[in-house]
């Protein structure tokens, strides 16, 4: 430090005196450039301002798959506790002119400095997303596992059998796509913990993971590249162990005509990673002979609604493909087989990664199906309710760990 | 509101530009107040009426010692003493009160209850803005301002009202009364805030989003929590000099010229070196207000050393109500002292390399310091980088993985961090007009990218918000 009151300007103002003088000096281009640069500054605030306000809001985000923000109330309260002006930054954010040319933009600059993913996403090769998460909660895990051993010990005490599937996520089971180091570095711990706890309260856990991974492999299309779901034929394998393990002969492969029904199919990790440059998935229905016969029935209250066969097919024409098996996620689902002989009834607590099964497993059951992330009454009731004669837990791993939701079997055996 | 949101840029700032250019010359300043006092209020408008009373406070205060300057020093000192004492009574009371409490708490055992008060935005540096003020008049290094619209501006001008740079009042009295304004000043504007902009969303806020994520990790390898803090040094650096970029940019297209606030500080040759080139504004600051008027070097070894502790406890706690803070003041005490004492000369004989490793190992350690306010924490993660913690090896998977695709990054922020790019620039540029085009086309580009990063980020903190 020093002392001296009269200072002379430090090194650095001296330095950016210098370099604005280097600015400001005549140049042939001078004027012109200056002139260039200041309309363009201007032009580029007021264009995008201007055509922020004019442009109409969208309510959706097709490519996102999600509603974007409106424009907030304007009212005294909202203005002085300041959540007027963090909703206009979110507003901004979500209706900005040219949204979807921008996202894409970021992901490529990611993409260019070599960032190997963009928003949480990593890209796989082969143009797999893969959502990365290394180390998931592992109390959550432990709380859902206790709640289904109790329930199953409910069911087996009324003599119906259950069975607990679990699926692997995309980088479970396509972690071949993933740099060598880390490929299934942790994958491997969660499962390693997963079958630890499970045997620790007594479910016996049918690992799904590890078929779907040797099929992918070998090359099969099991898993979406853009979507976190298994695909059609996925969600067959899936089934053939579950039907192995409750006892039962799975259908062959062959009993299934494939159909595609879509070849633009761009998932949920695409969504996310803004890559827009990656190409879409292809999704296929199995069908079968007389599949049409049967009823999917949706008993939401208050959105109650139902369609023949599995498939809601105008999600098809939308973003969310995958919605189209049996409707997308629901609280309650029942599919039966319309006019047909008294089957028995399985009733399948699952996530979504279960809706792709459905098609499978109801040529067998008939089906009561519970979301626990949205169905609040008490899951016991239901074995009396509609008869059950066997359960089925099917889940993908990411469920057990993301949140505690399977809670709610144990509050109703209480 | 920060300068780096989509809502300050094609909201606030195209409407401050409109009605800034269109206001006739000399009644611009009441326009900037006006849109000054609106920024101000865009987070927390109850704290607009704060602000008011804090200009109107030290708008009188500045009459009355400019009054009594001459005809009677004493009332003059007084005057200037009531209005230190309003100023860091406001500052302790919105800052410093629950801290005060917390220590008092733990040392004495007795309980008091906390107040409820939330911290207005750029209260340490607005504060110390109005103080250079009411203390430049007494000084007699720059002349009472009658005209209140015109303080008002200085108090609350949008630029720097949150994060600084800390005007000096007698830096900018006379653009206060008139500035010009030019389309090639303007221009050059635009090219710093671009700069600035870019500095913010694609450097600092990269680097921040690897720091929150390993800051944050249960499990962290040596080489991983290496990364983590490195990336730390760089955020706050990108982060704040692209501010202060920001700012300077803003005011030299309003016809402001602000002195810079840093010069690329992980150049430094020493720690002294670092202090002459981080957050300059502040160091000068401390050093004319507080440093020189304890009488500096000029009493004695024994009391510079103390004027020297001051300032860095000071300047410490002025960074934040919390004990890291004042730890990270003192600990750049010491280091300054030894310094001072030896270590500098010392340095001359060696060769240079070696004093600006020793330099960058001792800012980094330094943030370390600065970034943990939670000591057992910031001890594990110490303790992590020399593979004790929650080390699990000197690399694993997710440690591989984060420096693999941090690689290209890191180079990038190490050669941004140095003068040479911009050195090479301007050689280029009086070589050629081309450059001149080049500078719009980066302008453009970086623009558009900073606009991409913007729309489509979930991160974008502002480090020196909370100071």
């Amino acid at each position: 430090m020093t002392d001296k009151k009269t200072e002379k300007l430090p090194m650095c103002d001296r330095e950016a005196a210098r370099l604005l003088q280097i600015q400001m000096q005549t140049g042939n281009h001078r004027k012109a450039g200056d002139v260039f640069l200041t309309a363009l500054f201007l032009g580029a605030i007021f264009v995008f301002a201007i055509l922020f306000w004019i442009l109409p809001d969208r309510a959706m985000s097709e490519t996102e798959n999600r509603s974007l923000a409106q424009a907030p109330k304007v009212t005294v309260e909202r203005i002085l506790d300041g959540k007027f002006t963090a909703d206009i930054a979110e507003y901004m954010a979500d209706q900005f002119p040219a949204r979807d040319f921008f996202v894409n933009l970021k992901a490529l600059s990611e993409t260019a400095l070599g960032r190997g993913g963009n928003n949480g996403i990593l890209f796989g090769t082969g143009e797999t997303l893969v959502t990365r998460e290394d180390l998931p909660s592992i109390d959550n895990m432990k709380t859902n596992l206790s709640a289904i051993a109790a329930f199953s010990a409910h069911c087996e005490s009324l003599g119906i059998p259950v069975t607990t599937a679990v699926a692997g996520r995309t980088a479970d089971v396509l972690d071949h796509t993933l740099p060598g180091y880390y490929g299934s570095v942790y994958s491997d711990r969660l499962w390693a913990t997963l079958s630890t706890e499970a045997e620790a309260v007594g479910v016996d856990l049918l690992n799904l993971r590890d078929p779907l991974r040797a099929r992918a492999k070998a090359g099969e299309y099991v898993y979406y590249r853009t979507d976190h779901h298994w695909t059609t034929l996925g969600a067959y394998y899936g089934y053939a162990a579950i039907a192995e393990a409750m006892g039962d002969t799975a259908a062959p492969l062959s009993d299934f005509s494939r159909e595609t029904v879509s070849e633009s199919f761009y998932g949920t990790t695409w969504s996310t990673a803004g890559a827009s440059w990656i190409d879409p998935d292809t999704m296929e229905f199995f069908r079968f002979e007389g599949d049409e016969a049967y009823v999917t029935s949706i008993l939401d209250a208050g959105s109650e609604r139902s369609f023949p066969g599995f498939y809601d097919t105008d999600y098809l024409l939308k973003k969310d493909k995958y919605s189209t098996f049996i409707g997308g996620n629901s609280a309650l689902v029942t599919v039966t087989e319309s006019g047909g002989e008294d089957r028995e009834t399985l009733l399948l607590f699952k996530d979504s990664f279960a809706h792709a099964v459905v098609p499978f497993l109801a040529r067998q059951y008939d089906l009561v199906i519970v979301d626990l992330r949205y169905y609040k009454q008490a899951p016991a009731a239901l074995i009396d309710e509609y008869g059950v004669e066997a359960v089925l837990f099917l889940y993908n791993v990411d469920s057990l760990t993301a949140s505690a939701s399977q809670r709610l079997l144990m509050a109703s055996l209480e | 509101m920060v300068f780096s949101s989509l809502e300050f840029l094609f909201l606030y700032f195209a409407a401050v530009l409109f009605l800034y250019f269109f206001t006739p010359h000399r009644f611009r300043n009441i326009t900037l107040f006006l849109v000054s006092l609106i920024f101000y209020g865009w987070g927390e408008p109850r704290y607009v009426v704060l602000m008011f009373l804090t200009i109107a406070a030290d708008y009188a205060f500045g009459l009355l010692v400019g009054k009594y300057r001459e005809s009677s020093p004493r009332r003059a000192k007084t005057w200037l003493a009531v209005a230190v004492a309003v100023n860091l009574g406001i500052l302790a009371y919105f800052k410093y009160f629950n801290f005060f409490i917390d220590t008092f708490t733990a040392v004495s055992g007795i309980s008091v209850k906390a107040i409820e008060v939330a911290l207005p935005v750029g209260i340490s540096f607005y504060t110390f803005q109005a103080l250079s003020y009411v203390i430049d008049v007494y000084r007699n290094d720059a002349p009472a301002q009658k005209d209140f619209i015109a303080f008002g501006t200085y108090v609350t001008l949008f630029p720097q009202l949150i994060a600084g740079p800390i005007v000096r009042y007698k830096d900018v009295d006379d653009q206060l009364r008139g500035r010009t304004h030019s389309i090639a000043l303007f221009a050059s504007g635009v090219r710093t805030f671009m700069a600035g902009m870019a500095k913010k969303v694609l450097l600092a806020n990269a680097a921040g989003e690897i720091w929150s994520r390993l800051s944050s990790a249960d499990e962290l390898s040596v080489a991983a929590a290496w990364l983590g803090i490195l990336m730390y040094t760089f955020q706050i650096y990108f982060d704040f000099s692209g501010y202060s970029d920001m700012a300077i940019g803003l005011g030299k297209m309003m016809g402001f010229s602000f002195r810079e606030n840093f010069y690329y500080p992980y150049m430094a040759s020493s720690v002294t070196d670092f202090w002459r080139r981080w957050h300059i504004s502040l160091s000068t600051w401390f050093r004319e207000y507080v440093y020189i008027p304890l009488g500096g070097n000029r009493c004695g070894r024994g009391r510079q050393m103390l004027n020297l502790l001051a300032v860095w406890a000071f300047t410490g706690l002025w960074h934040g109500a919390s004990w890291n803070f004042v730890l990270w003041g003192l600990y750049y005490f010491v280091l300054l002292v030894i310094e001072k004492t030896f270590l500098l000369k010392l340095f001359e004989k060696l060769p240079k390399f070696i004093s600006h490793i020793y330099t960058l190992a001792a800012v980094v350690f330094g943030w370390w310091l600065f970034v943990f306010d939670d000591f057992s924490a910031g001890l594990t993660y110490l303790a992590t980088m020399f593979g004790g913690g929650k080390a699990i090896g000197f690399i694993d998977a997710a440690g591989m993985l984060e420096l693999s695709s941090a690689a290209v990054l890191l180079v990038i922020l190490a050669v941004a961090s140095t003068k040479y790019p911009r050195d090479l620039f301007y050689k280029l540029w009086q070589k050629t007009d081309l450059m001149r085009t080049a500078a719009t086309v980066l302008c453009v580009l970086g623009f558009t990218l900073c606009v991409a990063y913007l729309v489509n980020s979930s991160f974008n903190p502002f480090l020196y918000f909370r100071f």
